[in-house]
């Protein structure tokens, strides 16, 4: 009685949505309108191995995912160990961290749309203060930075979230066992590199999956900062599947891309399973 | 379910013992990264801030810090990008979703507590893995069903999405939160012939209440923050929500008024940071909870 709302909610609107998908992928169904579906068979799948763009998608997708990974760890971590000193700032470093984890991506995109455009902050550094360059950076429009942009706009935005979480985890750390190994003589590096890392190893297995979760969704972002360009150069699997549903009409092949989203994001999930030792 | 949250006694021996192991210059050096990190961090909310209050030549210009103070700006950009629906939109698709999601996760949470049967936890695990699931991939099917049922163009349609996809983690919460709290109570009140729902309603609910307020918070942010689902259902994206909107204002006026596109995300920002500043503790709280629990 009180679990048949819920299910019913998400059997209607998001299971049933995934196994259409699943079905729509093996259809030629372009436009939106029902009476046009006919069965493609693996035809859709083919196209997929033989589309340059969807190549570059699916690598970008990847790159993306993997780079912002390891990044917000490599970043992340070593914050929350900088704020849980409790220096003087720490407090204000916390705060800067935390605020973006508020915002819509599409402001991200926005704020740094304006960091970086041709009157941004770095342009008139760049041009007007510094005299380096005579022309503005074009971080969105050079096809070579555009994606090094979009990376570096999703690591200011979700930094602070790897930040909380470990932080979170270094409240629960032992003091004793700090304690112990500095009455035995080890460092402050040694204690790090010895009790705490130690400590944190699931922590940062959790974390880790958790990114990669995050890192499949993004959409929004990219969509907004770069539109997946220029010439394709930020193009990831989903800003490439909503061209083609929204913009071309390719409905069918829309969502054999659909179903490689669904197939990269359940290798993390399985990954998930395996580290929680349980269902899930 | 918050053991990592909770256990942050911030007690002033931790802290004493954290400055005994680092020398003065040290610390002097950690504060200093502290503060340079923390300030570059801040850089793209200043800069826009600044560019919000300038005169449109003082924008093209090329100083750096602002010359000119113009806060009309900001009425400008209300009036001129018709904020004031954008934003009663974002609050109507906040408001509905956080309730649907609340009902749904709450009942569900305390049925899946109740009634423990391979089915049950199968149906559970299964609701889990809508966590995974990026809302692009399901996008298409659930376009043409809001259209087959009439809803396109509508905000219950971005209801229904936002809802579902925030349904997942609020469960996960809820259910993490459930299991802390001693519902042996609604036994007790139902031998004293108290009905199922009465049973819930005047002992679970009031129970769950700290943990409500996560769940909501957690889905006002997703779904004031939501972005493809209204963009790909409500078919006038000057007229959508606040964040549709300001993409729409973003093509049209970014590369002319970009002291005006900043006002208007000066605007943006402020309700929601607020929001977010003031109910940070819920939300650390949530974010190890589910991170524990996952």
């Amino acid at each position: 009685m009180f679990i048949a709302p819920a299910t019913a909610f998400f059997t209607l609107f998001l299971l049933f949505p995934v196994l259409a998908v699943l079905g729509l992928a093996f259809t030629n169904w372009t436009g939106f309108n029902l009476s046009q579906i006919h069965w493609g068979g693996v035809a859709n799948f083919r196209q997929l191995g033989s589309d340059p763009i969807f190549t570059q998608a699916l690598l970008h997708t990847v790159i993306f995912v993997a780079v912002t990974t390891v990044v917000l760890n490599a970043v992340g971590l070593p914050i929350a160990l900088l704020i849980n000193t409790k220096v003087a700032g720490h407090d204000f470093l916390r705060i800067a961290m935390f605020l973006p984890l508020g915002l819509s991506p599409v402001l991200t995109a926005i704020l740094w749309q304006e960091v970086l455009g041709p009157y941004g902050l770095i342009n008139e550094l760049v041009v007007h203060t510094l005299h380096l360059q005579s022309t503005p950076i074009g971080f969105l429009g050079d096809p070579h930075l555009a994606l090094i942009t979009v990376l570096l706009a999703s690591v200011w935005q979700y930094t602070g979230y790897n930040m909380l979480l470990y932080y979170a985890g270094l409240q629960s750390l032992p003091k004793e066992r700090l304690e112990a190994a500095a009455i035995d003589g080890a460092g402050a590096l040694r204690r790090l590199r010895y009790v705490t890392l130690p400590y944190l190893r699931p922590i940062i297995a959790v974390v880790v999956v958790l990114n990669l979760i995050g890192g499949w969704k993004v959409f929004d972002l990219i969509y907004v900062l770069t539109g997946g360009g220029p010439n394709h150069s930020t193009e990831v699997l989903s800003t490439y599947l909503y061209q083609q549903a929204f913009t071309l009409n390719s409905v069918g092949y829309a969502s054999s891309i659909a179903v490689a989203i669904i197939a990269l994001a359940t290798v993390s999930a399985l990954m998930r399973g395996r580290l929680a030792g349980e269902a899930l | 379910m918050s053991t990592v949250g909770a256990a942050a006694p911030r007690t002033a021996t931790p802290k004493a013992r954290g400055e005994r192991r680092l020398s003065a210059a040290n610390r002097a050096t950690l504060s200093i990264i502290c503060f340079v990190i923390g300030a570059v961090g801040l850089i793209p909310l200043i800069w826009t801030l600044s560019l919000s209050i300038r005169t449109s030549s003082d924008v093209f210009s090329d100083r750096i810090l602002p010359h000119s103070f113009r806060l009309s700006n900001f009425v400008d950009a209300w009036n001129q990008f018709g904020l004031g629906t954008l934003f009663w939109h974002s609050i109507v698709v906040t408001f509905g979703t956080v309730v649907i999601t609340t009902v749904l996760a709450v009942t569900s949470a305390y049925g899946f507590n109740r009634y423990r049967t391979r089915v049950t936890e199968a149906i559970f695990v299964v609701i889990l893995t809508g966590l995974m699931v990026p809302p692009a991939a399901v996008i298409i099917p659930f376009f043409v069903a809001m259209t087959r049922l009439g809803l396109y163009n509508t905000l219950v349609s971005v209801v229904i999405g936002e809802s579902v996809f925030a349904l997942p983690f609020s469960l996960l919460l809820l259910r993490g939160y459930i299991n802390t709290i001693p519902l042996e109570l609604t036994d007790a009140a139902r031998v004293d012939g108290a009905s199922q729902l009465q049973a819930f309603r005047y002992v679970a609910l009031p129970l769950l209440k700290p943990a409500l307020a996560t769940v909501a918070l957690f889905s006002t942010i997703s779904t004031w923050n939501g972005f493809l689902l209204p963009l790909v259902l409500l078919n006038n994206s000057a007229t959508s929500t606040l964040t549709v909107g300001l993409t729409s204002v973003q093509s049209q006026y970014g590369a002319l008024n970009l002291q005006l596109l900043s006002a208007a995300a000066v605007l943006a920002i402020l309700p929601i940071l607020a929001v977010f500043v003031a109910a940070r503790r819920y939300y650390v709280q949530g974010l190890s909870a589910g991170a524990v629990k996952q």
